[in-house]
């Protein structure tokens, strides 16, 4: 099933884009059924 | 911005994040702030509503770390206001008094949250932290005449 939220898999690139856009990141360390 | 990583599916990315940030059990989530800096960190699974006090609590953690206390007040304020079922809500009130704090000056602002834990989340641990901070109660004797 989709979460419906666009998951971004490296870190450096949503860091970029969240210095760009001001906000966070929030990372899942995950073992869940994918 | 969210990014997942996963044990098996990404097993390298998974072990170079999970050094990185000393992580050792799953779900673990972090909020990161801009420059790579963990503000908050949830381990385990936790309820809907629970889930998203906790990420509120950490965008409020991150702006105190940055010493924005008027906004990070404002965001522990929100997080009880939206979430008081939670348990992110007691540690919320707590850091709110601390926020204010931070911004006035005004000891005032520790007293007067402690005073609220008398009246609600009386069993958490936050209750207990903040106790130190009520005034004494005005007896007879130390009432002013």
């Amino acid at each position: 099933m989709s979460s419906g939220i666009a998951w971004e898999s490296r870190l450096e690139t949503a860091l970029e884009r969240a210095r760009s856009e001001d906000k966070h990141v929030l990372l899942d360390f995950s073992a869940a059924p994918m | 911005m969210p990014v997942r990583v996963h044990v098996r599916n990404q097993a390298d990315e998974f072990k170079r994040l999970g050094e990185r940030y000393g992580v050792q059990w799953t779900p673990t989530i972090l909020v990161i702030d801009s420059s790579g800096q963990e503000r908050h960190r949830v381990e385990g699974f936790l309820p809907v509503q629970d889930f998203l006090a906790q990420l509120e609590l950490g965008l409020a953690h991150s702006d105190f770390a940055r010493s924005k206390f008027a906004e990070a007040e404002r965001g522990y304020r929100e997080v009880v206001k939206r979430n008081p079922e939670t348990e992110a809500a007691p540690e919320a009130l707590y850091w709110a008094g601390v926020a204010r704090y931070k911004a006035s000056g005004d000891a005032g602002a520790l007293s007067d949250t402690a005073k609220q834990f008398q009246e609600r989340y009386q069993s958490s641990s936050w209750a207990k932290k903040a106790s130190v901070w009520a005034r004494p109660a005005q007896t007879a004797a130390s009432a002013p005449h």
